[in-house]
């Protein structure tokens, strides 16, 4: 062991603290950082000249704890050889590795399965056995997962005779959690396989591309975990509800050469869905804007290049870079992106996500200041930080409205930010000085400009069985309408509808000629609901569209009176529609709606059975 | 005499998760949308594109059953302007050896085809100019129903007189046009070969000098 001093007198470098390794202050809490920087300050002092109480005094810390500091920092001992240095600065970080107290009983708490293990080796070896099958995929082999090897722990620690008031019993969750860990850790260590690497030299290889603005554009998912409230209200009561929103997923598009995100959107979703990917693809070709009432004006809060603003860079993609999720093979978007943007479509090498590594870089960069690790921040289930049942009750203070505009402010920021491979120049800037320069912008031709991504167009058969009406069946319904007369009787029509609402389709004859507007049966008409809605709900829900008036009204209240994981799905039926005139979102605080509900409750004395 | 039909099999999603997957509309396959199952073969499309001598070419064109009763999808079909018909292969060198070459060869003769194996390399030494052909199929395919003849005989006409030209300029002399018209003008010219360009050694922009010495000029 040696003291501070003696480590300075043997090596006087130690003394230059600007020579320490720098420390990422962004990582550390407001607090911590505050206490970071005093540290430094008393540390400094004293590697001056200055006495420790000198220092003491100026940097409002006691005389004993600027020693500890300073031990901390520049001192060894047997388990520490070098000096800490600036890790030795930041507050309640570990400077040696952790070594539980072998007299403390074995109830839980830190290294208590490590402690628990040294003490039955026979139990190690049992579950080294099971993963080794596993690995070597053995056919008399368990096929391990996380629960199943807990589980199996379990089983092994009942039968060594540990009591129930020992560990594992005592403390169930930890002990899940430490068995999750040890099971990937030691499943690496017992790996056999040689680590493969998917080298692909059409992957890996730098390419030369045309002097093209967006010549190739990757789009990813991510579920970003962050908890939320919305407000949704159940019609026709105006009676409102509060939702909390764990988790939402969000897409980016973005440019590789400039690395500018020029497409994102958000869906309430885990996985990727068809309308996600074609909202983000109408944000590419469009732009996108948020506008949040009472937040941020709507001119300071440009989320990607939008259309007004960067005019001069809308650009269409040379080549679309997307994963192998389901929803990606969706074929109204392979229209979109082949068809009408004339653009490349590549699903990319599977299990290759360097591939895109653009997206998934810029995905990282965001995730830092949105995404909470589930596993550590109270937002899983087995987390035991996770907030008392009483809190849980109240929805949270962010609400999705403001976690969107943030989400929006940071890819806002990262296009705007200088970057210094492009000569501290923002990816905006690079955009704009590569047009000056030469390069070239391909945009939609013409004839395609006005036309809507969302659109959609199938071929009926007009039918007339006598009616007044004639009527073409379309997407489960008959759609009828006074321009649909009964000269078309058994002629081949051409229906066009936009996929967000699918209430009306507009009619033409294959030759092109307008004929006219169609609307769906009166029931239809309540809500505006979406092509995918109204097939799930045929398929789902057939005898209750048989009997209901309103079936997608009706729908909706059913899932928010059910609750939970229903209540989602409500959530997921306005995020398809996407604002079209279903604003059953309401953007405001959560709080100020439960007071308003409290009200309305005592008030009206709702009941769910009376909806 | 035996006919066999060239027509682009749909791709199973299978081949598509497994495979470099890329679909895009090209100028020579007259399907809505050509499928290719990897760059190479992506590129290799497009340089057939940059081929003047090429009519047409169809990928993933038929699945043939060889006498061996192995069953084989070559990757294109080509016919050429003088009417000869070939089909070729796309492979590594690495799978060089695994190709039924004779087997095919023989079988194909029977239709009056030719076969024949492209490798890889070949076509990623060519990667820059296959590149800037993609660049210009993609924006020929958006236009692909604008009569330009006018504008293209102008064109034609101001290169001939000029010599090599940039593409900037052409922009700016015929500025009563639609940018896009003159870019969409100059690049069937030099896909119909009446015009030539530095394609192979300079990624294309409005700096890239477009000159009267086309294959067919």
């Amino acid at each position: 062991m040696a003291t501070w001093r003696e480590n300075l007198t043997h090596d006087s470098s130690l003394g230059r603290i600007a020579d320490w390794p720098p420390v990422s202050l962004h990582h550390l809490t407001a607090d911590r950082r505050s206490t970071y920087q005093r540290r430094y300050r008393a540390v400094a002092l004293v590697l001056e000249g200055k006495t420790i109480e000198a220092a003491a005094r100026l940097t409002r810390f006691s005389k004993g704890q600027v020693s500890k500091l300073m031990d901390r920092c520049l001192g060894t001992d047997s388990e520490r050889l070098h000096p800490a240095l600036s890790l030795g600065l930041v507050p309640d970080a570990r400077l040696s590795e952790f070594r539980r107290n072998p007299q403390k009983p074995l109830k839980g708490g830190a290294g208590a399965f490590h402690a628990y293990l040294s003490k039955h080796p026979s139990i190690v070896e049992a579950l080294d056995q099971m993963l080794l099958g596993d690995l070597k995929n053995r056919a008399d082999a368990q096929r391990l997962t996380p629960k199943s090897f807990h589980k199996e722990f379990i089983e092994l620690a009942k039968r060594v005779g540990t009591r129930a008031d020992e560990y594992p019993f005592t403390t169930h969750l930890y002990g899940r959690e430490a068995s999750r860990q040890y099971f990937h850790r030691r499943r690496k260590e017992l790996d056999p396989r040689p680590k493969r690497r998917h080298f692909r030299p059409d992957a890996h290889r730098p390419r030369i591309t045309p002097n093209e603005i967006f010549n190739v554009v990757e789009l990813d998912e991510h579920t970003i975990d962050a908890e939320s409230a919305v407000r949704l209200d159940i019609d026709p009561q105006r009676v409102l509800k509060d939702l909390r929103v764990p988790r939402f997923m969000l897409a980016l598009a973005v440019d590789t050469t400039s690395t500018a995100i020029v497409g994102v959107t958000f869906s309430f979703s885990k996985n990727p869905t068809e309308y996600a990917l074609l909202r983000c693809l109408d944000s590419v070709e469009n732009g996108s804007r948020v506008a949040v009432p009472g937040w941020l004006e709507p001119s300071s809060f440009p989320a990607c290049l939008p259309q007004d603003d960067y005019q001069q860079i809308r650009a269409l993609p040379g080549e679309l870079r997307i994963d192998n999720a389901l929803a990606h093979y969706s074929l109204h978007a392979h229209r979109i992106v082949c068809e009408r943007w004339r653009s490349i479509l590549n699903f990319g090498i599977p299990a290759l996500p360097l591939a895109r590594q653009i997206v998934e870089a810029t995905f990282r960069k965001l995730e830092q200041e949105i995404h909470r690790l589930r596993s550590t921040s109270g937002t899983s289930v087995t987390d035991p930080n996770r907030e008392s049942k009483s809190l849980r009750k109240r929805p949270p203070k962010v609400t999705l409205a403001l976690l969107i505009a943030i989400v929006y402010q940071l890819v806002h920021t990262h296009n705007n930010k200088p970057i210094a491979s492009f000569s501290n120049r923002t990816p905006t800037q690079y955009l704009l000085d590569s047009i000056q320069s030469g390069w070239l912008c391909r945009t939609l031709p013409p004839h395609v400009r006005g036309q809507p991504i969302w659109d959609k167009q199938k071929r009926c058969t007009v039918r007339n069985y006598g009616d007044p009406h004639s009527r073409i069946n379309l997407l489960n319904v008959m759609y009828t309408g006074s321009c649909l007369t009964s000269i078309y009787k058994g002629q081949a029509v051409i229906a066009k509808y936009d996929v967000r609402d699918v209430r009306t389709v507009d009619v033409y004859t294959l030759k092109g000629a307008y004929i006219g507007r169609l609307h769906a049966p009166r029931r239809w008409l309540h809500h505006p609901h979406t092509e995918k809605e109204r097939i799930s709900i045929y398929r789902d829900h057939r005898r209750m569209v048989a009997q209901s008036r309103d079936p997608i009204g009706d729908l909706y209240r059913r899932h928010m009176e059910a609750g939970g994981k229903f209540a989602l799905k409500a959530l997921k039926m306005v995020d398809d529609s996407h604002s079209p005139g279903l604003n059953r979102i309401a953007y405001s605080s959560g709080i100020e709606s439960t007071e308003r509900n409290a009200k309305l409750k005592k008030k009206r004395r709702f009941t769910l059975e009376g909806s | 005499m035996k006919v066999l039909v060239p027509a682009q099999l749909p791709t199973p999603r299978s081949i598509k998760m497994s495979n470099n997957f890329f679909a895009m509309q090209t100028m020579k396959h007259c399907e809505a949308v050509s499928e290719f199952h990897s760059r190479s073969e992506l590129y290799f499309g497009a340089l057939l594109e940059s081929d003047v001598a090429v009519q047409c070419y169809v990928p993933q064109p038929f699945r043939i059953t060889l006498p061996s009763g192995r069953k084989y999808q070559p990757d294109f079909w080509v016919k050429r302007i003088t009417g000869q018909e070939i089909v070729y292969e796309v492979t590594t060198p690495a799978r060089r050896p695994g190709r039924p070459v004779k087997a095919a060869t023989r079988y194909l003769e029977s239709y009056g085809m030719m076969y024949r194996l492209v490798e890889t390399p070949a076509i990623f030494q060519r990667e820059l100019e296959a590149e800037n052909w993609l660049a210009i199929i993609r924006r020929l395919t958006g236009f692909r129903e604008l009569e330009l003849a006018e504008l293209m005989r102008r064109i034609l006409t101001l290169v001939q007189h000029l010599g090599a030209t940039p593409l900037g300029y052409l922009v700016e002399h015929f500025e009563q046009q639609r940018s896009d018209e003159v870019l969409v003008a100059a690049y069937r010219l030099l896909h119909e070969g009446r015009l030539g360009a530095d394609l192979e050694t300079q990624p294309i922009s409005l700096q890239t000098e477009v000159n009267p010495d086309g294959d067919l000029a």
